[in-house]
């Protein structure tokens, strides 16, 4: 970490509004990115964020300057988006212990990856709430199925089965994506 | 075309797809969240200060408290000696400048002074009597002691009583050694 971040960081944590402000402007488009993210929606996006970045300066005073600061926002907004996702969470998931076994260890893919970041958003964004949390935690956010389990107060063998249903769920919607586009 | 490919690196890729995602949240935004920390902030102040009157308030009632447990303590004297020492010193007084005249029978009433009739009252018959009984007396007296009287703070605050000149009053009971 640079040392002028070192010095704006340390006058957050003294509660200096300007520095605050620095903080926000530098790293809120980030933070919106990965709200929307989870949320799917705007709205819901914009009160995770909301509350995600009072959070961040209520809890900055133990932020150590050792850590990555990014890391430490997104881990807050990511967290800050699961409660809201739980919050809201109309239906549970489903144990599925044999499907974690029965799925295959290799992804079928396309070698051709030219999908765009948008088009692969979107993607992710098809999948079903459960699969996709689970999907977005572990393979974007780098969670553990020991955390994600934790996060989401299910069980590891339930994340495991979220996980493989979702690469083959997401494996079906790029390759109607990718057909799609062959065909145009 | 198709490929195999393995899952560590179909994360792979997607997770360097999604490295440096940014999206410009609205104006209003920043605002809000300020907003909202702004108000916090007013909040916690008058948390802080309502604190301080409460425990200023608590502080004061403490030091008052104590103030009065004081008192209490520091007038214990005073109440024991008065009570102890007019027992039988203004009745032996009298009884001298009565030496020529005849006795009468004389008799400390409950009402002059209660908490000396309780424990002695002294009845003269005649002269002689009186000079015989008054080393008796005066030894009565002298070996008369002070009891300390016994105070429980802790049980201060009920038996204190409010009368209608604002006077607190704490009833005492003093015990005399006979």
């Amino acid at each position: 970490m640079e040392a002028a971040d070192i010095h704006i960081i340390e006058r957050c944590k003294k509660g200096d509004s300007n520095a605050q402000r620095q903080v926000y402007a530098r790293y809120s488009s980030m933070m919106f990115a990965v709200a929307i993210r989870y949320t799917n929606a705007r709205v819901d996006a914009e009160d995770v964020m909301q509350e995600a970045w009072i959070k961040v300066f209520r809890h900055i005073k133990s932020f150590s300057e050792h850590n990555s600061f990014e890391g430490w926002l997104r881990r807050i907004v990511v967290n800050t988006a699961i409660t809201h996702y739980r919050r809201n969470q109309k239906h549970q998931f489903q144990l599925d212990i044999e499907e974690v076994h029965a799925t295959p260890n290799d992804f079928e893919a396309f070698k051709e990856i030219d999908f765009t970041k948008d088009e692969l958003a979107k993607a992710i964004a098809q999948l079903p709430k459960g699969y996709g949390m689970v999907f977005k935690l572990y393979v974007i956010d780098g969670f553990k199925h020991k955390e994600i389990a934790e996060q989401l107060g299910i069980d590891l063998n339930t994340s495991k089965s979220q996980l493989s249903r979702a690469r083959r769920y997401l494996q079906d919607v790029l390759h109607a994506m990718s057909q799609r586009a062959k065909k145009e | 075309m198709q490929k195999k490919m393995k899952n560590e690196e179909f994360d792979h890729y997607i997770q360097s797809q999604f490295a440096d995602e940014a999206i410009t949240p609205p104006q209003q935004i920043e605002g809000a969240i300020f907003e909202a920390m702004a108000k916090n902030s007013r909040r916690k102040k008058l948390g802080v200060i309502g604190t301080g009157i409460l425990v200023l308030g608590a502080l004061a009632y403490g030091v008052n408290g104590t103030m009065n447990t004081t008192r209490v303590v520091t007038e214990t004297p005073p109440v024991a000696v008065p009570v102890a020492a007019p027992v039988a010193m203004p009745v032996t007084l009298e009884v001298l400048d009565q030496e020529e005249q005849p006795i009468q029978k004389q008799e400390v009433h409950d009402d002059v002074l209660p908490a000396a009739a309780a424990s002695a009252s002294i009845v003269l018959e005649d002269s002689d009597a009186v000079e015989n009984a008054r080393p008796d007396n005066l030894e009565a007296v002298a070996s008369r002691s002070v009891q300390p009287v016994v105070s429980n703070s802790q049980e201060l605050p009920a038996i204190l009583h409010e009368t209608d000149s604002e006077v607190w009053v704490m009833p005492a009971t003093v015990r005399v050694k006979e």
